[in-house]
Formats: C-alpha cells, structure tokens, sequence
C-alpha cells in the first residue's frame, strides 16, 4: 500500500503552470527523491505534501486519507528546511522540543523524547546551544532531530545539504541513509544533485517543467533514461542527432543501421553513455571517428572523438587498460544496440 | 594629505554637533543656577529650581497629563501597528503600496497641517478638541512609527521560521507568539520607547487638539512667554535627559538582530 499518493496534481502561480496532472505514489518507508533542475517544481511539489501550498486541483493522499485541504499544522508530516530555520530565540533543546509541546506530551515524555533525539544525531554535547553558536552542519543535525522528535508519518527534506562544503555534504549523505534504515520512516527528498540523488534513494523521480520524466531505481534511471531530458540530466551521454524514417532503423551520415525502436519522427536523438562507447568490435553499428584529444582523468581516461560531419562524442575508459591509440588516428567506434537509445528530438 | 582631510572632516563634524548641542549645555548648566537671572558668571550652584518645579502644580499636572497621553497612544498604536506591520509584511494586495504611502503620510506631513486638519474634522465626528482628541492625533502618528519599526524588523525575519513553526503543529496564532514575537521583540521595545519620546516632545498635532489641561511641552511653551525662568531650565534637562536616554535604548534594541 501507498503511504502517500498524489493523484493529477496541477499547480499554478500567475501564468506559469509550476506542477502539471502530477501522480506519484509514495511507498510505506521509502527513501524516494525528487530530482530536477531549478524551477521544475519539486520544491513546489514537497510544499504541496507539507501543507504550504494548496494544489489548484487534484488530491494529496496520506495513508489513503485525503489531506489535500489540511493546513501544515494538522498534518503528520514534518520538513527538514535548507537554511534549517531553527528558532534563534531557542536552544537545541528547546527547538527539539518545540513540536512535542505542540503534540501535548508530558514534561517528562518530552525530555525522554529531546534527548533519544541528540542521541541520534550526536548532539547530545550541544543541547543548550543557541543556533548561531553552531556550524552549518550541526545545526543540520539539530533541524533533522527537530523534525524527526514529532514522530512524522513522512520526513520531508527540501535540499537539506545544499548550504554544506563538499566534504560534510558526502558525510551528511552517509548519515542520513543510515538514518532512514534506522528508522524505517518514509523519506522524501528534494534535490538538484544528480549525484546526491543516486547515492541515497530507493527510486528517483526525475522532474522537468511540472512533469515527472521518470520514476525508477537510481540503476534503471541511469542505464535506461526513458527521455532526452533524463538521458542528459543524470551523468554523462552521449545525444546524437540521427535520422529515422521507421522503427526498424535509423541513419547517421548516411548510413543506415538496423535498430527498433519506438520514434516515429523523422528527426531523433541517439543516445549513449561515455563508457559504453566500444573500440572493440562487438556490433555492427560503426562509425569512423578521428580522435581529437585524450584527457586523463584519473581512474579513467576521456577520448575526445569527431565524426566526418563533425559530431563530437565522448568516450570514457579504465586507466588501467593500455593506451594505444594515439591523437588525430582515425579509428571505428561500436555501439552496442542494447546500450543505446533513440527518443524524439 | 590624508590626515589633514580627515582632521577636516572630524573637525565639522564636531563644530556642527557642538552647534546643535551646546545651546543645551548652556541651559543644563544653568538650571543649577542660584539666581533668578540666567548670566554668566554662576556664582552659586543649587538644586533651587529644581525643588520649586516639583511643587509647581500646574507644571506637575502637566507631566502626568504628558505620560497619560504618550502611555495610551503608544499602546493604542501598539495594538493597531503590529497586526497592520504583520499583514503588510505577510500579504500581497490590492493597494498595499498606496496604503503604505498613506499610513506614512502622518510623519512625512508637516504636523502643523495634521494638527489643522484634525482640528476641523474631530468636531465634525462629535470628538471636542480635548485629551481625547490628542490621544487620537497622537495614535494616528505613533502608529506609523509603530508600522515602519516593525515591518522593517519582519523584513529581516526568515520566512522559514514562520513555516517551521506551523509544520511542528502550531497554529498561525501560535506560531506568531511563540516563534515570531519573540524574534521580533527587541523591534517592538525599540518602537515603545520612540513612541513615547515623540509623544512627550510633540507640540504641533496638541497645540491645535487641546482644551485647557495642557501637556508638558505646551505648559513649557506657555511658561516661556511669562520669561525664560531657570524653572524652564531644569525642566528641560530632565526631559533632555529621559528622551535622549529613551532614544539611545531605542537605538540599541532597533540594532539587535
């Protein structure tokens, strides 16, 4: 069963349709992320589920119970902010705190209950810290404890590490992994970082201009992007333009390749990832490129590869195999037709 | 090159506050002043003229007509300035920057033409020109202090804080006073106590609103037409005294974050 459902949402702010007949099903305990870039309305999306906004239609369903019209204070669902907005005036405990006294919990529950919460997070030195006497990071740590404290039915986190140096954002990655198998919670997570994304999720739904591109495994979404927007969001690729005039084959520079496919345009976009791209010859689908630069790039080393017509592809391979080829060699790639994909330009 | 321009600067900075300030000086200095002439040389110090303003009746009166009226227009526009400064802050409509312009117009107007303008309109809505009549007067341009101090403070506040509030389960009257008064608190004391300074000090808006009990700066203004007695000078430099305490307590809250 579905801990929450989003059924044909559609968000509006003047004339830009933010989130367009959006559905999304949320499993029980869960990490999923919503991936995309800037403007593509996962924010928007998140604020829906929190209470923040109101959809202009469609319903929002936690535990099949239609919560679409509830006000953020009467729902079971708690958000992790990117600045943190932890309470200046309060201390760690007391910001802890402050959800439980609004649960109406005991005295003696809501201290038990603050410091299970520092422990989880190793805080328990900071409890009577006033935030700005403390890191980014831990005041992340302290907005987590905040919203965990309640015992939410989801944990919504709206780019939670966003603010955080490189390092302590990797770190931060870890922990909260751990957190969500520790806690066995429903994430939701809101994110631009493909990479981010990748690391943490249980499924991935990737947003672009209201819609979800698509929703897979962080694998799936890597090996097999469904659209052109996925296929260039997430790592590296490979988009070539191509011609097709039906689903059986498709040319480039005048040669013709059997493949099936699903495009019926005339123009459309072959895709590959950089490590796919063989020297070996393990297909039939070739094409002779003259190699324009080699870059090392420490475990793997990057061909800078130049068709007739002059389209440039990318090619990745271990550092550890031999390097034979050598600058402005003209060489035959293979592309292996279960490692490609063609979508309409 | 560079220290003689800024010996310059230093220089009329200090020659322009020395301007401004010294004629205060002069009248602290004489209050304590024996004699009944204000000249110089002081030949004898005293606190004279300060016991003969406690037992002054009408001047005491008039102190405590002045606290009456700055204490209940500040809290008249305390009550209307943060609600007014909390829907400016938080709600975009129709005609908020034209209400925005009109709630200031009281502090960019001229008193003068406040104070004839409410003299001619007050009687119209049944209001005699009396206390009452500069307890409004003085409301309606406190709450414009009250509105500008607080909004300003609201601006700096983050959002998020507000939504935080509410996604722990509190309600939008919850949230404001656990999570946004306390946040903006300083800016509140800070408007107070420049709400009260500006109350006790005003003269245009009350000369045109009052009846026969007068307020400390009008009783003031009165005793200076009978002659500057030293009396006036120790008036002065206790109300020289608490304002400019007033306003630099003001000051320090407004700077808090």
């Amino acid at each position: 069963m579905s801990k929450l459902e989003l059924k044909a949402i559609n968000k509006s702010f003047g004339s830009s349709h933010i989130v367009n007949n959006l559905d999304l099903q949320i499993m029980d305990g869960e990490f999923l992320t919503i991936l995309g870039p800037s403007g593509c309305g996962k924010t928007t999306t998140l604020r829906m589920i929190a209470g923040f906004e109101m959809p202009d239609s469609g319903q929002v369903l936690l535990n099949s119970q239609d919560i679409t019209n509830l006000p953020p204070y009467k729902r079971n669902v708690n958000t992790v902010f990117q600045n943190y907005a932890l309470f200046p005036h309060l201390n760690v405990e007391e910001n802890i705190a402050f959800g439980l006294y609004q649960k109406k919990m005991s005295k003696s529950e809501i201290n038990k209950r603050v410091d299970e919460m520092l422990e989880l997070v190793q805080m328990e030195a900071f409890k009577i810290r006033k935030p700005f006497e403390m890191s980014g990071g831990q005041q992340q740590r302290v907005a987590i404890a905040r919203a965990i404290a309640p015992d939410p039915e989801i944990l919504l986190l709206d780019e939670p590490l966003g603010a955080l140096d490189l390092k302590l954002r990797k770190q931060m990655q870890f922990e909260l992994k751990q957190l969500h198998k520790d806690l066995n919670k429903t994430f939701v997570y809101v994110t631009h970082d493909q990479e981010e994304a990748l690391t943490m999720s249980d499924r991935i739904a990737v947003m672009n201009q209201g819609i979800i591109e698509q929703l897979s495994d962080s694998q799936t979404l890597y090996n097999h992007p469904k659209t052109k927007f996925v296929a260039g969001f997430i790592g590296e690729a490979n988009l070539i333009p191509v011609k097709t005039k039906n689903r059986s084959s498709f040319t480039f520079e005048d040669k013709t390749f059997e493949f099936e496919h699903q495009n019926d345009n005339k123009e459309a976009i072959l895709f590959i990832r950089p490590e796919n791209v063989s020297f070996d010859s393990v297909t039939n689908i070739a094409l002779t490129v003259t190699i324009e630069d080699v870059i090392f790039v420490g475990n793997h080393r990057k061909y800078k590869l130049v068709t007739v017509s002059g389209q440039k592809i990318i090619k990745t391979e271990d550092s550890s195999v031999a390097l034979t080829k050598i600058i402005g060699q003209s060489v035959t790639i293979y592309l292996s037709p279960n490692l490609i994909q063609i979508y309409n330009s | 090159m560079e220290k003689i321009r800024s010996f310059i600067v230093s220089f009329s900075a200090f020659a322009v506050l020395w301007f401004l300030y010294f004629p205060i000086l002069i009248i602290i200095w004489f209050s304590f002043n024996k004699e009944s002439v204000s000249s110089f040389p002081i030949e004898h110090y005293s606190f004279d003229w300060y016991v003969k303003l406690f037992h002054n009746q009408s001047m005491m009166q008039a102190v405590r007509i002045s606290f009456f009226i700055a204490i209940s227009s500040t809290i008249a526009a305390l009550i209307i300035g943060i609600p007014s400064a909390y829907a400016l802050h938080k709600y975009n409509y129709f005609g908020k920057s034209l209400l925005l312009k009109i709630i200031l117009l009281p502090i960019t107007l001229p008193g003068i033409v406040t104070g004839v303008a409410m003299l001619s309109f007050f009687p119209m809505l049944g209001i005699p020109l009396s206390l009452t009549a500069v307890l409004i007067g003085h409301t309606t341009f406190l709450i414009a202090i009250m509105i500008t101090q607080i909004l300003a403070r609201f601006k700096k506040l983050d959002p998020y804080l507000e939504m935080a509030a509410f996604d722990l389960g509190a309600s939008p009257l919850q949230a404001f006073f656990k999570v946004i008064l306390p946040n903006i608190k300083t800016a509140i004391i800070g408007a107070i106590l420049l709400s009260l300074v500006l109350s006790m000090d005003e003269i245009p808006v009350t000369f045109f609103l009052i009846s026969r009990e007068n307020t400390l700066p009008i009783e003031i203004y009165g005793m200076m037409r009978r002659g500057i007695t030293p009396e006036v000078n120790a008036v002065a430099t206790l109300v020289f005294l608490v304002s400019s305490t007033a306003i630099f307590m003001s000051l320090k809250f407004n700077k808090e974050k």
